[in-house]
């Protein structure tokens, strides 16, 4: 599990690629942390290469999620893949998170703050 | 690469002595803070001397000192044209010049790494390299004093943190940036900062570029970067730029078993960038100190494995003594299982009988380890003190989850189902916090039992009114509940084993007793996984409901 770290103007968008389970959430967590600690307060996670997430991968969201709100910040999640869809409807979260289909609706929608929908 | 135009070996009383390089037209010795070298001396004025560039020529004149500035003894009167091994005293110090005029060009090093070629700021070179031909000519004493003395200090017991104090603080008197600072890798071979140093108060975060970072850890390159403000690469790195580091020098924290990490310095002060045996003395220490780094990384991994053993352990009683024996009554047959992944896991189950009322729930623990198996004995312990009180399902969901919900900044949920069967109809209803669908199992088969909606797990939001079914059971009808580590199970290939495998499986079992739904589940599980080490903990509880046993 890799998670890439991209800039789009003042969007920081994070690449999860792989299984995000108990083991390799820790360094999922740890990306999107950083990218937190450095300042970004607009987050897209792209989870187009993600085939499975864990309920610490969701712990993470959550937790990166209320540190943004905290700061004003958006999150949006956007390429859920099925699987990863499936779990965040079933755990009823799916209603917690700002998601779009695609990175540059979600770069779009983040970009102009008044058009997000705050969490 | 050019080097800058005035290079000075600067000696002064109670200090290692200092190369630098000034890129400036003009540079002030005195005792004042505000100059550009200073000697720290009461012989010396606070504006001593100025040595000033004129064309390619670089001079030096005395600016009214009361004790007078010195060019190889002889008294500065009027302002004197610099030569290279010119000795100039001021007060007790020695500025010895190096080389001076128009920009020399050092030798061009070899860049390993391709993505830096274009690069032009940057310098690489192999840090074995640098270090092999460090100690040279007429600088070698004071240099292999400096490692020796190094190397004595690393001999002694000390503990990473002060390890990284000591590396830095070495790295200080020497070298002598503005800031330092210590990369480490962790286990996932991602640099973390480990230790920081700051001349002056600190300054916004220190960062290293990630191309640069995997020049020095990945490649083994020792690294200066010249002009950080105008390189792109600093794009992103807002902080660097902000707190106006001009340059630094890298060296990879390297052992013959591979790199550790990386030391980095920062120079912040104008005309002062790093040369080449600035690397040369920060490779050496970096290849000093990633010995005992490595060592003491062994011996401290061991005593944390030892301490997350005991952790662990005692995580595991807490688990074991809170999973409750399913109840045997006449009414309904139950059996329940948890098996925890490689730590200790999250799940948990629990029964209670209050009066004709058999209570249950089943639930998941977000996270693993020790913090997991508290919160689970948390749930239980709730459970167990609510469910007599409790009007409905739903009322027991709530109140766990305005529990849970109390300072949970941690984020830390757990998804939860929770039932209530009245042992004289079979009359079960369940409320369900963000888990999985049970399924029904009995005479017509198998069919999951899905709420109308989701609703989000335990302790995230409060006030949160969850989703309830009723099911009739008839004599026969039971329960399968389960939590994602039957579904998430993986095999050899990274296959899951899906509600695709499960439902066949429980179909097949409809009719069976608890105990057998249960273990038949694992079983199939197991085969199917083979002997990978599960990630999450697995649990299964089955449930059926034999009919009012007043008739039978």
């Amino acid at each position: 599990m890799e998670t890439r770290l991209e800039h789009r103007g003042s969007v920081t968008v994070a690449v999860p690629v792989g299984r995000i389970d108990f083991t390799t959430n820790t360094a999922f967590e740890r990306a999107l942390a950083e990218a937190l600690d450095a300042g970004a307060r607009r987050l897209v996670v792209d989870f187009g290469s993600v085939e499975f997430i864990s309920s610490a991968g969701i712990r993470t969201l959550i937790t990166v999620s209320r540190r943004l709100s905290a700061n004003q910040g958006t999150l949006a999640l956007c390429g859920l893949t099925e699987p990863v869809r499936q779990v965040l409807d079933i755990s009823g979260l799916l209603p917690m998170f700002t998601t779009v289909p695609s990175i540059e609706e979600a770069v779009a929608r983040l970009a102009s703050p008044d058009e997000a929908t705050p969490l | 690469m050019t080097s800058a135009r005035l290079h000075l070996r600067i000696e002064t009383p109670g200090q290692a002595s200092l190369d630098r390089r000034f890129d400036l037209d003009e540079v002030v010795v005195g005792r004042s803070t505000q100059v550009d070298v200073v000697v720290a001396d009461n012989a010396v004025s606070r504006r001593h001397a100025r040595l000033f560039r004129r064309g390619d020529d670089w001079l030096i004149e005395d600016l009214g000192s009361v004790n007078g500035t010195l060019v190889n003894g002889a008294r500065v009167a009027e302002p004197k044209v610099l030569q290279p091994g010119d000795v100039v005293g001021v007060g007790p110090g020695r500025l010895i010049v190096k080389a001076v005029g128009a920009r020399a060009t050092s030798s061009v090093l070899a860049a390993p790494s391709a993505d830096i070629d274009d690069w032009p700021a940057t310098t690489l070179r192999p840090a074995t390299d640098v270090l092999h031909g460090a100690v040279t000519g007429a600088d070698a004493t004071s240099r292999l004093r400096l490692l020796n003395d190094v190397h004595r200090a690393l001999a002694a017991p000390i503990s990473l943190g002060d390890l990284l104090e000591l590396v830095l603080d070495r790295a200080f008197t020497s070298v002598q940036p503005e800031d330092a600072a210590i990369f480490l890798r962790r286990d996932d071979g991602e640099l973390y900062r480990a230790a920081e140093r700051h001349a002056t108060r600190a300054s916004g975060d220190l960062l290293i570029s990630r191309s640069l970072a995997r020049a020095v850890t990945e490649e083994g390159a020792a690294a200066i970067v010249n002009d950080v403000q105008a390189d792109a690469r600093f794009a992103h790195a807002d902080s660097i730029v902000r707190s106006g580091v001009r340059s630094i020098a890298a060296a990879p924290l390297s052992d013959v078993d591979g790199c550790l990490g990386m030391i980095a310095l920062y120079s912040r002060a104008p005309g002062r960038t790093f040369a080449d045996d600035d690397l040369e003395l920060l490779v050496a220490l970096a290849a000093a100190a990633a010995l005992r780094i490595r060592n003491i990384a062994l011996v401290e991994e061991a005593t944390e494995r030892r301490l997350l053993g005991r952790e662990l352990a005692l995580a595991n009683e807490i688990q074991k003594s809170r999973l409750t024996r399913p109840p045997e009554l006449p009414d309904i047959d139950v059996a329940a299982r948890m098996r925890p992944a490689r730590t200790v896991g999250g799940d948990l189950y629990d029964f209670l009988v209050v009066g004709r009322h058999l209570w249950f729930v089943v639930g998941d623990v977000a996270g693993k380890g020790i913090g997991a198996a508290l919160l689970m004995a948390v749930v239980q312990t709730l459970f167990r003190a609510a469910a007599p009180v409790c009007s409905s399902v739903e009322d027991l969901l709530a109140r766990l989850n305005s529990e849970l919900c109390r300072d949970n900044e941690g984020a830390v949920f757990v998804t939860a189902l929770a039932g209530c069967l009245d042992l004289d109809t079979g009359t079960t209803r369940i409320a369900n916090a963000g888990h999985l669908r049970p399924y029904r199992v009995g005479q017509s088969g198998l069919s999951e039992v899905a709420p109308e909606r989701s609703a989000v797990p335990l302790g995230l939001v409060d006030d949160v009114i969850y989703p309830v079914m009723t099911l009739n059971l008839g004599a026969g009808d039971g329960l399968v509940i389960y939590t994602d580590g039957v579904c998430d199970a993986i095999d050899g290939q990274g296959r899951a084993f899906g509600s695709d495998r499960l439902e066949p499986c429980l179909q097949a079992l409809s009719q069976a007793p608890a105990r057998e739904i249960v273990d038949e589940l694992f079983e199939q599980v197991d085969r199917f996984a083979a002997a990978v080490a599960q990630e999450d903990d697995i649990t299964v509880v089955a449930l059926r409901y034999r009919g009012h046993a007043i008739d039978g």
